[in-house]
C-alpha cells in the first residue's frame, strides 16, 4: 500500500470509530458492531492477500489499522485477529473469513481416533473470546506433535473475565470436545504459533504505540485549553517539561515498535522483545505524565483520558512485561558473548537468537 | 483511661492498649455503603468518649494539647492496629483548628464541640471547575443580604458532600477588590434547599466525590470566620493543616514495603537481582521518610506550627507511594491486571491504591505547586513568573 493509500486507510478507520461513538466500558455489543462495520469496509481482512479472499495490504498496513483502533480506544479483537490469528491461519494455508476471530494461547491437547479429533484443555484470559465466532489455538498430542487448531467458539466453554481496562479477557476450556466444524493442521517449530508469545507481545506493542499518540495529543490539547493563573497551563515550564518527557516516550516507543513491525510480518525476536520493553516503559511513564498534566479532571470516569491510560496499563502487562522481556533479551545477548553484541545492535538484518 | 501526653512512650503504651480493646475485629462497612456512615460515626464517638478526638486541640477546647511527636505516636499506633478510616478528618483536622486559630469566642463555642463529638460532619468547599491550583480565582459569589449572605456558585471535588452537615467554603465577597483581597471564609449549611449535589465518578470507582451547586444559599453573617475579606489567609491556614506533616503515615508505607517483600517471596522472585534492587530502593525510601517526618514533627513541636516542610513531606510520600505500587504491579506481571488475585500477600485493594497513589500527586496541592513552595519558602528562590 502506498503512503497515500495508507493515509486513506487510517482516515477511514478513524472516521468509522468517530462516527460510531463507542462508549466505555467496551461492551460485547459494541465490539460486534465495530467488527461488522469494519467487515463491511474490508478492514478486517487487511494484510490478507486478495487472492486469499482478503483486502490486500501488508502486515504493516494491518498494524496501521490496529494502531488507530487503539488510539480511539475502540472495542474488539482487531489486534488479535489482524496481527496474530489471521497471520497464523494464512501460514497454515487456511483462508481467513471475515467472522470475528481471536486466539487462545494456553494448554491444549488434541487426541485423534476413528471419529476424528478431540480437543481438551484451557486458556486463561483469552482476549474477546465471548465475541469471537472462531478461536485459533496451538495444541499438542501425546506424541508431542504440534498442531494449529481453529474451533468455533460455540463448541467451547467460556467464562467471562476482564482486564483493568474492562476489556473482555475470558477463560476458555474444553473437555474432550469432538471437533465437528474445526480445522486442524500439523505444524512444526518454524510455524509462528510456536512463538505465540512474541506475536502477542508485538501486537500489544503496536496497540500501545497507538494509544500513546492519542494520549500525547489529548495532553497537549488540554494544556493549551486549561487556564489557571491567567494563562493556559501549557505556558508553565513544569507542564512543558512533563509534555516534553511524554513526547520523548512516545517517539522512542514508536521507533522501537516500527523496527519490530516488518512488511511480511515475520518476527525478529530481538526487535520484538525491545519493542515490548520500550513500549511498556513508555506506557507507564506516559500515562503518569498525562494524568499529572490533566490534574483532577483526568481522574474522572467522564473524561476520556482513563479509557486510554487503563488500556496502556493493561497492555503493558499482557504477553510479558518489561521485566520478563528484559530477562529474555538479556539471556540472548549474554549467550552471544561479547563479540556478538556490537553486530546485534548495529545489524539491519534479522537476528537469530539461540 | 488517661493518656499521658508528656511522655511519648507511656502514651504509646496506653494508646496501644486502648486500641487493642476497642478496634472492631471486623472491618467496618465502607462509609458509602449501607450502615457504613453510622458505623464510622459511632467509631468517631468512641474515640471522642475516650478523649482521643482532637488530640492536638488545646485543652480548653476539649483536646489533649498534644504536640506533633505525640500525634505521630498516635498515628503510628492507629495504623498498626488497622483501626477504621477516619470519618471526621475535615472537622478535627481542618476546620476545627482553623476556627480555633481564626474564630471568635462565640464561634469556638458554637462549632468546636459538635466537631469533637462527630455530631456534625464537614466537607470542604474550595476547588471550583475554573479554580483548581489557582484557588484564589474562585468565583462563588457571596452577597450580603441583611444579616446573611446569599451564596451562588459551584464547588467541585467535594469529598463527603452527601453526608456533610456543613461546608467550610472560600467565596468571593468583593469582586472589585484584588483577586486575593475580596475573599471570605464562610460556613455553609448543607441542608439549604439551594444546594444540589451531583456525584462525580472517579476512574477507579471510588465513591465520595461530588460537584456541589449553590443557588442562592443562605449563611448567617456570624458564619464568617476571620472577618469579611480575610478569606485568603484563613484558607491558607486551613490548607497548611491539610498538607499536614505526614505524621505517622510512614507506618503505612513501611507495611506496604513489607507487602512487596512477601509478594516477591510468594512469587519466587526474591533472588532476582532486578527485584531486589527495586525492593531495597523502596525500603530505603520509606526509612528516609520515617526519619524525615520524625524530625519534622520534633521541629514543629519547637516552633509550634507545621512549617513549609509539609510541602516536602507531601511531595515525597506521594511519589514514593506511586513507586511502591508501580513495583507491586511490575512484580505481578501479567497477573497484575487480574482483578482477583490468587496470591495471599496481595491486598484486595491493590489496584485502587495504585490509582489513588496517582491522585495523591494531584490533590492537596499538586506536586508542581509543592515544588514552587519548596523553592520559595525553603530554598529562598525567587518567585516563579
Amino acid at each position: 500500500m502506498s503512503g497515500t493509500e495508507r493515509e486513506l486507510l487510517v482516515e477511514t478507520v478513524e472516521g468509522l470509530l468517530h462516527g460510531a461513538g463507542f462508549g466505555d466500558p467496551p461492551t460485547e455489543g459494541a465490539a460486534q458492531q465495530a467488527w461488522k462495520l469494519f467487515a463491511e469496509y474490508g478492514l478486517t481482512l487487511v494484510g490478507v492477500p486478495e487472492d486469499r479472499n482478503g483486502s490486500g495490504g501488508t502486515f504493516e498496513d494491518a498494524s496501521a489499522v490496529v494502531r488507530v483502533v487503539a488510539a480511539e480506544a475502540g472495542p474488539g479483537a482487531f489486534a488479535e485477529a489482524l496481527l496474530v490469528a489471521q497471520p497464523f491461519q494464512m501460514r497454515t494455508g487456511w483462508v481467513p473469513s471475515d467472522a470475528p476471530v481471536t486466539f487462545a494461547d494456553g494448554t491444549w491437547r488434541l487426541d485423534r481416533d476413528s471419529a476424528g479429533f478431540t480437543l481438551s484443555g484451557h486458556a486463561r484470559r483469552v482476549p474477546w473470546a465471548r465475541v469471537a465466532e472462531r478461536i485459533v489455538m496451538p495444541a499438542s498430542d501425546d506424541a508431542g506433535q504440534r498442531y494449529l487448531v481453529e474451533v468455533p467458539t460455540s463448541e467451547l466453554d467460556v467464562v467471562h473475565g476482564t482486564n483493568v481496562a474492562d476489556e473482555p479477557r475470558d477463560d476458555v476450556a474444553a473437555e474432550g470436545v469432538i471437533l465437528r466444524d474445526g480445522r486442524v493442521r500439523e505444524i512444526d517449530d518454524r510455524h509462528p504459533a510456536a512463538d505465540v508469545e512474541m506475536w502477542g507481545a508485538r501486537a500489544r506493542s503496536v496497540q500501545i504505540s497507538g494509544a500513546l499518540g492519542a494520549v500525547l495529543e489529548m495532553t497537549v490539547r488540554y494544556a493549551g485549553e486549561r487556564v489557571q493563573f491567567g494563562r493556559p497551563i501549557a505556558r508553565f515550564q513544569a507542564v512543558q517539561q512533563h509534555i516534553a518527557a511524554l513526547a520523548g516516550e512516545v517517539v522512542a516507543a514508536r521507533a522501537a515498535v516500527s523496527a519490530a513491525v516488518t512488511d511480511d510480518g515475520e518476527i525478529d525476536p530481538v526487535s520484538t522483545a525491545a519493542a515490548k520493553i520500550r513500549a511498556g516503559i513508555a506506557a507507564s511513564n506516559a500515562a503518569a505524565l498525562a494524568h499529572q498534566v490533566h490534574g483532577a479532571i483526568g481522574f474522572t470516569q467522564e473524561h476520556r483520558l482513563h479509557r486510554l491510560t487503563r488500556r496502556l496499563w493493561s497492555w503493558r502487562e499482557e504477553f510479558g512485561n518489561e521485566l520478563y522481556w528484559s530477562r529474555r533479551l538479556g539471556e540472548w545477548i549474554v549467550e552471544r558473548g561479547a563479540d556478538g553484541l556490537w553486530p546485534l545492535i548495529t545489524s539491519t538484518s534479522r537476528s537469530v537468537v539461540p | 483511661m488517661t493518656f499521658p501526653v508528656d511522655e511519648p512512650e507511656a502514651f504509646r503504651d496506653t494508646v496501644r492498649a486502648w486500641l487493642r480493646t476497642h478496634v472492631p475485629d471486623e472491618p467496618l462497612p465502607p462509609v458509602y455503603e449501607d450502615r457504613g456512615l453510622e458505623a464510622h460515626r459511632a467509631w468517631e464517638k468512641e474515640l471522642y468518649e475516650a478523649g482521643l478526638a482532637g488530640l492536638d486541640w488545646p485543652e480548653e477546647y476539649g483536646g489533649l494539647g498534644a504536640g506533633y511527636r505525640i500525634q505521630a505516636v498516635f498515628q503510628e499506633e492507629y495504623v498498626a492496629a488497622d483501626a477504621p478510616t477516619r470519618l471526621n478528618r475535615l472537622g478535627l483536622g481542618l476546620v476545627g483548628p482553623t476556627i480555633i486559630a481564626h474564630g471568635t469566642p462565640e464561634q469556638r463555642r458554637r462549632w468546636l464541640q459538635p466537631i469533637l463529638s462527630a455530631d456534625e460532619l464537614w466537607c470542604q468547599g474550595f476547588t471550583e471547575p475554573e479554580a483548581g491550583s489557582d484557588l484564589a480565582s474562585v468565583r462563588t459569589r457571596a452577597e450580603r443580604d441583611g444579616d446573611a449572605y446569599a451564596i451562588s456558585g459551584t464547588k467541585v471535588w467535594t469529598s463527603l458532600a452527601t453526608y456533610a452537615d456543613w461546608m467550610f467554603a472560600l467565596v468571593r465577597t468583593d469582586p472589585e477588590a484584588s483577586k486575593h483581597g475580596g475573599l471570605t471564609f464562610v460556613l455553609i449549611p448543607m441542608d439549604d434547599p439551594g444546594i444540589t449535589i451531583s456525584p462525580i465518578r472517579q476512574l477507579h470507582g471510588e465513591p465520595g466525590f461530588a460537584e456541589v451547586r449553590l443557588e442562592d444559599v443562605r449563611a448567617p453573617a456570624e458564619n464568617v470566620v476571620g472577618g469579611e475579606g480575610n478569606g485568603w489567609s484563613v484558607a491558607m491556614t486551613a490548607l497548611s493543616f491539610e498538607r499536614g506533616t505526614g505524621l505517622g503515615s510512614h507506618v503505612r508505607f513501611s507495611r506496604d514495603v513489607e507487602m512487596l517483600v512477601e509478594l516477591a517471596k510468594e512469587l519466587g522472585r526474591a533472588s532476582d537481582p532486578a527485584v531486589r534492587d527495586a525492593l531495597t530502593a523502596r525500603f530505603v525510601e520509606t526509612e528516609v521518610f520515617r526519619a524525615y517526618v520524625q524530625e519534622v514533627a520534633s521541629r514543629a513541636d519547637e516552633t509550634g506550627e507545621p512549617g513549609p516542610e509539609a510541602s516536602v513531606t507531601k511531595l515525597y510520600w506521594s511519589e514514593m507511594e506511586s513507586r511502591i505500587f508501580e513495583t507491586a504491579l511490575e512484580l505481578l506481571g501479567a497477573d497484575a491486571e487480574r482483578l482477583e488475585h490468587p496470591y495471599a500477600s496481595v491486598p484486595a485493594d491493590l489496584h485502587r491504591r495504585y490509582w489513588h497513589a496517582r491522585a495523591a500527586k494531584i490533590f492537596a496541592g499538586t506536586n508542581e505547586v509543592q515544588r514552587n513552595l519548596i523553592a520559595r519558602r525553603l530554598l529562598g528562590l525567587p518567585r516563579y513568573s
